[in-house]
């Protein structure tokens, strides 16, 4: 039961994020995803954050994985 | 027409997609803890920060918009950080989840985790690209 609640709320999440950018696109009055991650990739911190979560993001799920 | 990207720029990236493809195919087929595995993927991970610092700017459609205006995707992070961090701390894992153990399951198709790893890359173009 618990594992349904957890995999609900990961979609619930993932439904939000997609209101939010469709209202994004409609509106014009908040920013799309790629628009905030791009005022991120403006800063220089925001820069290298994003750059070395995404490494971490390859190494963890294409090398640290538990698949095959 | 997006004037800094260009019809050139966007049917090279169309054009790359089969190599990356199946260069994915390749780089998704060596075992995971292994020193190939993450030779190849940093190797590829800083590959394509290098190509991307030397791709043109994308356009932001001449609207700059502030931080500020991004407080939904923060509530966004935020809640997926509470509700991953609720599924971490308990145990066991099969019942409680993380995207981390989800995307194990999910990757266990090796064409899913290709399509992952091509992501993963035209993700690293766009932050590289700025």
């Amino acid at each position: 039961m618990s594992r349904e609640i957890f995999i609900a709320g990961y979609l619930l999440i993932a439904a939000t994020a997609a209101g939010i950018q469709a209202a994004a696109r409609l509106t014009g009055r908040i920013p799309t995803l790629g628009e905030t991650v791009s005022a991120v990739n403006r800063t220089w911190m925001g820069r290298w954050t994003l750059c070395a979560l995404w490494l971490w993001a390859g190494w963890h799920f294409f090398v640290r994985a538990q698949w095959g | 027409m997006n004037e800094t990207e260009g019809p050139g720029l966007r049917r090279a990236g169309w054009t790359a997609l089969p190599a990356a493809a199946a260069f994915a195919w390749a780089a998704t087929s060596l075992r995971p803890f292994t020193g190939p595995a993450l030779a190849v993927t940093l190797l590829t991970g800083v590959c394509i920060l290098a190509i991307g610092a030397r791709l043109p700017p994308a356009d932001a459609g001449g609207r700059v918009l502030g931080l500020g205006a991004a407080r939904g995707w923060l509530a966004v992070v935020l809640a997926l950080a509470a509700w991953e961090w609720a599924a971490f701390v308990q145990l066991p894992r099969a019942e409680n989840p993380t995207l981390s153990s989800l995307a194990n399951e999910i990757f266990d198709s090796h064409l899913i985790r290709t399509a992952g790893f091509v992501l993963w890359m035209a993700a690293g173009l766009g932050i590289a690209r700025r």
